[in-house]
């Protein structure tokens, strides 16, 4: 099957050529802070070293002359804006470990640093370029500041939680009034993968990551996490208008968690008496699944045959490319393994519908 | 009729160089003192593998203590998702059995590197998507 239809592309990274681009968009303070002595600066992203990988983790296309991966606008149209015929592409970072700092106040200053400079170098650029709001979580006071002051900028089309805050999966109560202020802009909540990941002494449930082979194939479980938590402590019915995309995390565990949670429900009631629809009826309402890493069987059939045991699965899922990091998966290959009827709904219409988006502009009118 | 990829001393070791073969782009490089050639597109997932693949000797681990290079198995790593081919056959390193890179025979003549036109070893079709 092939798709020649606009696409929303839900999970791409951009970033700055060098840490020095940001710091004109901080206070004195934080840049005086973070500028050794010798005027180099202290690296804003933790060291590779702790889950390195010996080629890196971005396409090899996709390093620019200058800079890193994803800091190159130009190069982005000519290898996913344009070929793939995007509608709309989610930027967000790469991936924003920055909001995970210890030092909250400096997250915080980073966080909003970032974000002025992705409205002030990105999104004026291409009509095509939307943004999701970076925003720290170890003090969600911060991060409701940060999405009253920059939610509503129309380039904006949802909240970004990557870090793990307080150590406590995204359901806790902690974390609701960001939720509360998302939901009360009409802004969806993005949550993607590496937060609890990503840094030294990552966990996963059984413990230390010991490396990047564990990592990258256990990615799935902080997010399995992430949705049980918000679904039992209420989130969904706190806050009916709240929508929030998993991102990065591959499909193929959906139907086995839908259906753990909606045996467990009914037994497990009375710690969670605010949970009165089944789970699944939650996540179908309200959760949005990105594609990307698309599970891979034996045989092509074998994930359309997983996703069918899931109804209504198609109105979940919303495509990925993840570009520029290697593990990215092309049109063509998510088109081959997902049948032909699920298409335009994977691809544009349900993130257009989860981020509001304006309808395509006619390849007539386009510039 | 072999296609021209350029003369020998055009060629830096371990860096690909692009040629059209029958309409089909085809990958040239040098390593060590022979040539090899193989198809710009990943059996995997149809990655431009000879344009921006990296070439370097396979590595092997004798055991848990130890990575070392294998010198004389040069492989070809996929600039997507890090699968990696032996040039001289076009097997997948990890799984031998699995989809082969498509592998071109190389010859010299007069310091001129030319690539005859069909696939062979190798040579299995790039399944689609």
């Amino acid at each position: 099957m092939t798709y020649t239809g606009p696409i929303v592309d839900t999970d791409v990274h951009h970033d700055w050529p060098t840490d020095a681009a940001i710091l004109p968009y901080l206070p004195k303070k934080w840049r005086d802070f973070i500028t050794l002595p010798e005027g180099r600066l202290i690296p804003l992203k933790p060291a590779a070293i702790y889950y390195p990988t010996p080629d890196g983790v971005y396409r090899m296309e996709t390093y620019p002359p200058e800079g890193k991966p994803g800091s190159s606008y130009e190069l982005m149209r000519d290898q996913l804006l344009d070929p793939l015929n995007v509608e709309c592409a989610i930027l967000g970072y790469d991936v924003g470990q920055a909001a995970g700092l210890p030092n909250i106040y400096l997250a915080s200053a980073l966080v909003s640093a970032m974000n002025d400079w992705t409205i002030d170098q990105w999104l004026g650029r291409d009509r095509r370029l939307k943004a999701s709001l970076l925003v720290q979580t170890q003090s969600p006071d911060d991060a409701v500041r940060e999405i009253e002051r920059l939610g509503r900028h129309p380039g904006i089309v949802s909240v970004l939680l990557v870090m793990l805050g307080m150590s406590r999966p995204f359901g806790h109560p902690a974390y609701h009034p960001i939720y509360e202020t998302a939901a009360e802009i009409g802004l969806p909540v993005n949550i993607h993968i590496a937060g609890t990941t990503a840094l030294p002494g990552a966990q996963s449930v059984g413990g230390h990551l010991g490396n990047r082979f564990e990592r990258h194939t256990l990615h799935t479980q902080p997010t399995e996490h992430h949705l049980t938590s918000l679904i039992t402590h209420g989130v969904f019915e706190k806050y009916p208008a709240l929508r929030v995309m998993l991102i990065e995390t591959g499909i193929s565990w959906i139907p086995w968690l839908l259906y753990e949670m909606d045996r467990n429900v009914a037994g497990l009631r009375a710690e969670s008496p605010w949970v009165k629809r089944l789970p699944s009826e939650y996540f179908r309402e309200h959760i949005r699944v990105t594609t990307q890493p698309l599970d891979v069987g034996p045989r092509k059939s074998d994930l359309i045959k997983v996703l069918e045991t899931f109804p209504g699965i198609e109105d979940v899922l919303c495509f990925a490319t993840d570009y520029p990091h290697w593990d990215t998966d092309t049109k063509e290959f998510v088109a081959a393994r997902l049948p032909e009827h699920w298409a335009n709904r994977v691809f544009y219409q349900n993130a257009a519908s989860f981020y509001q988006l304006a309808p395509p502009v006619p390849a007539s009118l386009a510039t | 009729m072999s296609a021209d990829a350029g003369s020998v001393e055009e060629f830096a070791a371990g860096v690909p160089r692009i040629v059209e073969v029958d309409g089909v782009e085809v990958a040239v490089v040098r390593w060590g003192d022979r040539f090899y050639a193989f198809r710009n597109l990943c059996p995997h997932n149809r990655g431009p593998i000879g344009r921006w693949g990296k070439i370097r000797s396979r590595l092997i681990s004798p055991d848990r203590l130890r990575l070392d290079v294998d010198a004389e198995t040069p492989v070809v790593i996929c600039p997507w998702h890090r699968w990696e081919f032996q040039l001289q056959s076009g097997r997948p390193v990890f799984d031998p059995a699995g989809p082969r890179l498509s592998t071109f025979a190389v010859e010299v003549e007069h310091g001129r590197v030319r690539v005859r036109p069909k696939a062979r070893l190798g040579g299995a079709p790039a399944p689609d998507g």
